[in-house]
């Protein structure tokens, strides 16, 4: 239960649309020089026990969680306790959840609260894997799929190289306008530069990171990193939420998220490098949700304080 | 009014004595009585034990059969993987393997686990005749996703017939499958459709309701009563569901209970929810649990609403959560206690207890809802104020009724979590528990005691010795000093020669002695007003 909490991403993202290709080039680039642990919760033919992740032949561990297809936050139970498992067996730099297509990352982000995984994870980065052939069509019919887009940190628009201009177009405008916050990348086979996975997250590029942040994601874990995953079903006003990010903000890395506002309306919320934006959100949601990475941050405890400020 | 008929009052949206409760305990029977989930969900012997253990410990006003939505995939081909802490999880879909519709036929009571099923559901009816039963059944869209897999969606646009063709033929397993609970004795027909939260209205009303108000046809024309579940983030498809004409409507945590009463109600269609399953009830605590449950309460209202969990309890939930939630379900008295402590608490308005009974006197506070309000409360009061001719003047009391704000913040600070309780000097010391007079009388002695011996040992002396020359003090140090010896006394001599300092003891000439008198009060810590001023009227 001591030491350092072990940095957790998540990769969501429909079946088919490439996760499992996202999750194979980030074990090439760092399974060879860290632990690396892969939870898989998607039942997908000919990744049966993981085979097309172990063919390989890269170091890490891989744990699945109940061989099939999470949909339910009633079925978490066992993902909860088959992770503290494997945590307990060994020591990792980083665990990597891929989530299954139709599973609600949210709702996996919290599981890291359970008392037996508090304080050993934190959730630094969602990637959403879309596959820009079918998106446009897939997120009309499957409303997860523009769910998991919300809550992504990365939207990899991916197979570009089999879609038609048109669906890369409309894909791209879709998961702007689902998602303003979230850094779009257009590519095939998701071949996306995954270097700086343990770099600080923000906004902007990689060489406009502060050298101080970074600093203190290298000394995590003193304080000890916490993250949050938020969704809410009341609402806020604006000036409620306003003292909530005063109290809530001042001691976070990042913040980021959707938030209902009483009387109707969403805001996006984005607090990275000390700087807050708050924007109205051209998509509405149907919850508050947000996602939050900091020093000493509780969930318990941030939650808490979201309440005291909402309206209902 | 038994639970049976409670549900069934509920249901028609008619009267109830108190809301009623349904734990829904599928595998999470097995952890009551030491079973796997994969053992459970295949022993007819071991549902009915299972389900008889929470029925002890939950109190419901009705209870599940069974929780598993794999049981109609199983006996129709699918293959199933097995966890020890979930329902098994649906590997391979027929459709997506080779297998065509017309391959496939509507399952019998042999297939399967569906015999084992009707069994426990007849043995458990004779065992608990007072308890509604639910029989849950598979509704027809995640039926047809367990047999067509993830394709079915694509299909929705590129092959809609093939779609209607398979949902046809899902709507007659459900069929079948509620038929067979309700001729096992169950009052509940819930059609359990979870996959259908991933879809939209339009789909919704396109290729579900087709095939589900059919169903709900059926289950009243038996005489039974409909429910419809979804879980997951169905807020988008309540009306649609109202439109299939169920008795009854069960939602998760995903969807604002407000939103679904609103909906509801107007339509005639009872509700029910939705306590949150993982924060909550999984991951929280027996107070969580019971402020959870008294916002459903509050919002569903007495009427035509049922307090259930969101969906099937977690294997691992922790049974006091689950009888912290009967508990408020059951008594009035604790219902009223959450609510006023679901008041908005921030750490900033706690009190600093640090140094709360250190005063001369014994503090008793009571902490109370009301004592004009609750029986419990008044008894308590009563028991306290007899005692009062026994200690008079050295111990005072206090009833706190946290219906007030600052009581309630007093009730915090002192981590006071149940009502009514005893608290002598801030100390936690009779908890939902009337103590009999002599009792009371032996844990205020003991206080008393405490603080004599505390302030025997606490209090010090000094004598000061005041000189303006070495000659006056070492006369003064000599005859004082022998004093001491003399006496084998705890005094400490102190010398005082600058002018200031000899001023301000009050002395203008010397040489002098002042006795002093003093007891730590504080130590490290910085007391509040209150607590000072309790100290201050010790002394004047």
């Amino acid at each position: 239960m001591t030491g350092r909490p072990t940095p957790f991403f998540v990769v969501a993202g429909f079946l088919g649309s490439g996760k499992t290709t996202l999750l194979k080039n980030f074990l090439a680039v760092h399974a060879g020089g860290k632990k690396i642990a892969v939870v898989q919760n998607e039942f997908a033919p000919g990744n049966i026990d993981g085979r097309e992740l172990l063919a390989t032949g890269l170091p890490f561990k891989i744990l699945e969680i109940n061989n099939g297809s999470v949909f339910c936050v009633c079925l978490l139970a066992g993902f909860i306790r088959s992770l503290a498992a494997l945590l307990d067996s060994d020591g990792f730099d980083a665990v990597v959840l891929e989530a299954s297509g139709l599973s609600d990352p949210i709702a996996l982000a919290q599981m890291i609260e359970a008392d037996v995984l508090r304080g050993r994870l934190f959730l630094v980065h969602t990637w959403c894997v879309a596959d820009a052939s079918s998106f446009p069509r897939m997120e009309r019919v499957v409303l997860p799929v523009a769910r998991q887009v919300r809550v992504a940190d990365t939207v990899i628009i991916n197979k570009t190289d089999l879609a038609s201009a048109d669906d890369i177009r409309k894909t791209g405008e879709r998961v702007r306008e689902i998602n303003p916050l979230a850094r779009r990348i257009e590519t095939s086979y998701c071949r996306v530069v995954l270097d700086d996975a343990f770099a600080p997250l923000t906004a902007e590029p990689v060489a406009l990171r502060t050298r101080d942040e970074n600093a203190q994601f290298e000394a995590c874990g003193r304080p000890a990193l916490g993250s949050a995953a938020l969704r809410s079903h009341r609402t806020i006003t604006r000036a409620g939420l306003d003292l909530f990010l005063k109290e809530a903000a001042t001691n976070l890395f990042r913040l980021k998220g959707f938030v209902r506002l009483e009387g109707g309306g969403t805001v996006s919320v984005q607090f990275s490098s000390g700087v807050l934006e708050i924007l109205p959100a051209a998509s509405g949601t149907e919850a508050t949700e947000l996602v939050a990475i900091g020093p000493g941050l509780d969930a318990r405890t941030f939650r808490r304080s979201f309440n005291a400020f909402t309206s209902s | 009014m038994t639970g049976r008929e409670r549900i069934r009052a509920a249901m028609k949206n008619l009267e109830t004595d108190r809301v009623p409760w349904v734990p829904f305990v599928g595998c999470h029977a097995g952890s009551l009585i030491g079973a796997g989930a994969s053992e459970y969900l295949r022993s007819e012997d071991l549902i009915v034990r299972g389900i008889g253990e929470a029925v002890n410990r939950y109190a419901p006003d009705g209870v599940p059969v069974m929780f598993d939505l794999q049981v109609e995939a199983e006996a129709l081909g699918c293959s199933l993987v097995w966890a020890d802490e979930n329902p098994p999880a649906v590997s391979s879909h027929p459709l997506s393997g080779g297998k065509a519709l017309s391959d496939l036929r509507v399952p019998g009571p042999d297939d399967g686990r569906i015999g084992m099923v009707y069994r426990a559901a007849g043995r458990l009816r004779k065992e608990h005749p007072d308890i509604a039963l639910y029989g849950l059944v598979t509704g027809p869209f995640t039926l047809a996703m367990h047999l067509a897999g993830t394709d079915l969606f694509m299909k929705m646009f590129d092959d809609p017939a093939s779609v209607r063709e398979l949902m046809a033929f899902a709507q007659g397993v459900t069929a079948f499958m509620s038929d067979l609970y309700f001729r096992a004795g169950c009052d509940v027909i819930a059609v359990v459709d979870p996959m259908t939260s991933q879809i939209g209205p339009e789909h919704f009303r396109e290729f579900v309701k087709p095939h589900v108000l059919p169903v709900f046809e059926g289950i009243r024309a038996r005489g039974a009563l409909g429910s419809f579940f979804v879980c997951g983030q169905a807020q988008q498809n309540i009306e649609a569901m109202c439109d299939c004409r169920p008795d009854n409507i069960s939602v998760d945590e995903n969807i604002p209970l407000d939103y679904v009463r609103d909906v509801c109600r107007p339509r005639g269609v009872s509700f029910g929810g939705n306590l949150q399953l993982t924060i909550v009830l999984l991951l929280g605590t027996p107070e969580d649990a019971q402020r959870d449950a008294v916002a459903c309460l509050e919002t569903g209202g007495k009427t035509g609403f049922i307090l259930a969990p969101g969906c099937d309890l977690p294997y691992s939930t922790p049974p006091a959560n689950i009888e912290a939630v009967t508990q408020v379900v059951q008594d009035p008295y604790r219902r009223q206690v959450v609510m006023a402590m679901s008041g908005r608490e921030s750490r900033a308005d706690l009190l600093d207890m640090h140094e709360y009974g250190s005063s001369d006197k014994v503090i008793v506070d009571i902490i109370t809802l009301d004592s004009e309000a609750c029986a419990p409360c008044q008894y308590m009061v009563e028991s306290v104020k007899a005692i009062m001719p026994e200690f008079e003047g050295i111990v005072e009391w206090r009833e706190h009724k946290i219906k007030r704000r600052d009581s309630l913040v007093f009730m915090t600070s002192l981590m006071v979590k149940n009502i009514p309780t005893i608290c002598i000097d801030g100390k936690i010391t009779f908890v939902s528990r009337i103590p009999k007079r002599e009792e009371l009388i032996a844990a205020v002695q003991k206080r008393i005691n405490e603080k004599l011996r505390f302030k025997i040992r606490a209090k010090r002396s000094t004598v000061y010795l005041l000189g303006r020359t070495e000659k006056e003090i070492a006369a003064l140090r000599e005859s004082v000093g022998r004093a001491i010896e003399e006496l084998g006394a705890e005094v400490n001599m102190e010398e005082v020669t600058g002018k200031d300092d000899i001023q301000a003891l009050g002395v203008s000439v010397t040489p002098a002695v002042v006795v002093a008198r003093y007891q730590v009060k504080a130590q490290g810590a910085m007391p509040s007003a209150a607590v000072v001023k309790e100290w201050i009227k010790d002394i004047t």
